[in-house]
């Protein structure tokens, strides 16, 4: 007898039991939920620094590759570029959406080498966000090229110039935030 | 106390019984006190184990609200700092690009070709109207940090790539001695009055 009372007065009822589980779902619903509206708004903040970092970089390396360069030239597309010969550029335009930068390098008493560093913008055909290309030949070696795409950028022009005698990009992105806007300046030190 | 569980023991039997002690205030003494008190009473035993919680039946009102209370506390603890890590998160971006804009004029200042130095006049304009232009000495410059994406107060869906301008910053060059002291400075937007004024500086060395 004291154990069927124990059982009885241990359990809980059905109504009980019903709420319970509803309770608990509720909690864990309005959990997830707020869990779910906190990822989803770090990605976005994520995305947008991850966006803007990654462009940062791109224009330390286009500063870099100007400065650096023996000799460059702006084109208006990578087809006049391709024109060129190895060992000098073909005419250039002041302003135009691709930009190559030379190094010549000497090492170890041998002939010498070249590395070919380049820029080009690809307009994009939707949206209306381009990507930036960075290729990195190596023709005196024959080394595999290396290739970094930066998307969602916007530009209002060509992105190189040669405007007032300096050489120069201009574009901006758009993050899922925001827009990030980057410019360019550099003067070569073999123009200096 | 509104009722108790009484076991009556005895050589053969064992019963057991709930008493409504509601109109008896003090019965539950009196019971403790009966093996002390009648011969029989040793048989009598109060089970306190079985004696079914007052408070049993579930949570009081006053309860449920202060639970209530301190869940939606809770809830805006975790929205607000939400919004203080998106508000680091835009001082960091906002740094970052404060940084680039004195990296650039570092240039400019330092290797633009001569011809290009003085002519931006010495009144305030903005940026874009100078672009790619030293600072002449004096000179103030502005522009704007920020461009967040535009959002119609109307609800209605415009140009996905439209912004706004917020966060205005000014670029100054002052010669200090012999050396270029350019100097930009802008305001975090989430602080509170007196907003907080961030100014960074780089010293350059006066051209060749």
């Amino acid at each position: 007898m004291k154990n069927s009372f124990s059982r009885r007065e241990a359990g809980l009822t059905l109504v009980e039991l019903l709420a319970a589980i509803v309770s608990i779902a509720l909690v864990l619903g309005a959990a997830t939920g707020l869990a779910m509206t906190a990822i989803a708004r770090q990605k976005v903040e994520f995305d947008a620094a991850r966006l803007e970092t990654q462009h940062a970089e791109l224009a330390n390396a286009i500063f870099n590759a100007i400065k650096t360069s023996d000799s460059f030239q702006i084109f208006d597309s990578s087809h006049s570029a391709e024109t060129s010969s190895l060992s000098s550029y073909r005419t250039g335009v002041p302003s135009g959406d691709y930009l190559s930068c030379r190094h010549k390098f000497t090492g170890g008493g041998g002939p010498g080498g070249l590395v070919e560093e380049d820029f080009e913008f690809v307009p994009g055909s939707a949206d209306g966000l381009g990507t930036l290309i960075q290729t990195i030949h190596f023709p005196s070696t024959g080394q595999q090229q290396i290739r970094r795409e930066f998307s969602a950028v916007l530009a209002a022009g060509p992105l190189f110039s040669m405007k007032d005698g300096i050489p120069q990009a201009h574009w901006s992105i758009s993050t899922t935030l925001d827009r990030a806007d980057f410019n360019v300046y550099a003067m070569p030190l073999s123009m200096r | 106390m509104r009722e108790i569980w009484c076991r009556k023991r005895s050589n053969s039997s064992e019963s057991i019984r709930r008493l409504d002690m509601r109109p008896f205030p003090f019965a539950l003494t009196v019971l403790r006190l009966a093996p002390f008190l009648w011969a029989h009473g040793r048989y009598l035993q109060i089970e306190r184990d079985y004696m079914p919680s007052t408070n049993s039946g579930g949570f009081s009102l006053t309860e449920v609200m202060v639970s209530v209370v301190v869940l939606s506390l809770a809830t805006l603890g975790i929205t607000s700092v939400w919004k203080l890590a998106d508000d680091k998160a835009l001082a960091a971006r906002l740094d970052e690009r404060a940084t680039r804009i004195l990296a650039e004029y570092s240039e400019l200042q330092s290797f633009a070709p001569e011809y290009l130095l003085g002519q931006a006049s010495s009144s305030s304009r903005m940026d874009f109207e100078t672009r790619g232009l030293p600072l002449s000495p004096g000179e103030t410059r502005t522009g704007f940090m920020y461009h967040p994406r535009h959002v119609d107060p109307t609800g209605g869906k415009g140009g996905t790539l439209t912004f706004d301008d917020a966060i205005p910053y000014q670029l100054t060059l002052v010669m200090d001695g012999q050396v270029q002291l350019i100097t930009l400075t802008y305001q975090l937007p989430y602080q509170p009055d007196p907003k907080v004024t961030v100014i960074k500086q780089i010293r350059l060395n006066l051209r060749q």
